[in-house]
């Protein structure tokens, strides 16, 4: 019998633990996600002025990883960058927010005309084609 | 022959000057939530914005990209109260109605009163706000404070979590325009 109360609160504290984990969790970066998509700067720029809905629900949350050359790196708030990739047309790039971490390495490591490969949420397109917590590959 | 062809600068950039146009890519939009059992707070930092001279404005938002402190919160505003896959953008379009006392090329710090047309969630509604403008050597630095009540957007919080979302909710709004160069 107090074997059986001993397990039945070790298994009351570990799920109230694992609840109160779940409750307080960060939002989840993509370093350990394969992406489902990968694309130049032109072709997602291309899918999303042909069809905006279509690119939104094959795009929109989804890892997408895109290799093109650095337009402009802009140093942020609070240390976080944005790469701005090249998609040959000015007024629409590919605009990505990297993770913070990953932003004072980028500092002193990428210049513009480089070419990266970026992985990160596609949320969408304004002017610029909009992708969010971004790693580098490779 | 030679006023002629001043008069038509002249006008040209007259023109121009009416013309200009400010914009940014990089624009800050935030809002709150404080209800009795939590805090709610989210930013999104990729605002698109064009502000005209004349005082027109226009924001655009994408919805997947506020950011929360927790995972569940973002997944709960992007699937359950937003819809973003269904909804993906958040839009104003409006003007700044006093703006012959918002000098938008003279350095100074301005009171802007701001109306016009809010759309989240595929609904559109009326808001107004009070906004602050501080034009510096060309750029132009606005802030704003508005309150939006959830349930005009047709978004519908469950009973069960009611307590912890606030029904009335404050937008902040900080841009810092540069002069767009065409």
């Amino acid at each position: 019998m107090k074997k059986l109360l001993l397990l039945a609160l070790i298994i009351a504290v570990a799920g109230g633990g694992f609840g109160y984990y779940m409750w307080n969790k960060a939002p989840e970066g993509v370093a350990r996600k394969r992406p489902e998509f990968t694309v130049t700067p032109a072709a997602l720029l291309a899918d999303f002025e042909n069809n905006e809905e279509v690119a939104n629900a094959k795009y929109l949350g989804k890892v997408v990883q895109v290799k093109g050359k650095i337009l402009e790196i802009i140093p942020g708030e609070d240390m976080v960058m944005q790469v701005i990739l090249d998609t040959g047309d000015l007024m629409s790039r590919v605009s990505c927010t990297m993770e913070e971490e990953h932003s004072k390495f980028l500092a002193r490591n990428l210049k513009k005309d480089d070419m990266v490969s970026i992985k990160g949420f596609c949320t969408g397109k304004l002017d610029d084609i909009i992708m969010e917590r971004c790693v580098i590959e490779g | 022959m030679k006023i002629i062809l001043s008069l038509v600068i002249l006008i040209a950039t007259s023109l121009q000057l009416s013309a200009q146009k400010y914009f940014t890519r990089d624009g800050k939009i935030s809002f709150y939530s404080e209800a009795p059992m939590e805090k709610i707070e989210a930013v999104n930092n990729k605002v698109s914005s064009v502000l005209m001279a004349t005082g027109e404005v226009e924001f655009a938002v994408l919805i997947k990209s506020f950011h929360f402190e927790k995972a569940l919160m973002e997944d709960h505003f992007n699937e359950n109260y937003m819809e973003s896959s269904k909804f993906p953008k958040g839009s104003f379009k409006g003007k700044i109605t006093n703006i012959s006392e918002v000098k938008l090329s003279t350095n100074g710090t301005y009171r802007a009163a701001v109306q016009g047309d809010l759309t989240i969630h595929g609904v559109t509604k009326p808001v107004q706000a009070d906004g602050t403008f501080t034009v510096s050597n060309g750029s132009i630095h606005a802030v704003s404070k508005f309150d939006v009540v959830v349930a005009d957007f047709n978004i519908e919080i469950p009973k069960v979590v009611r307590e912890n979302i606030a029904k009335i909710v404050q937008i902040h709004v900080d841009i810092n325009y540069k002069p767009l160069v065409e």
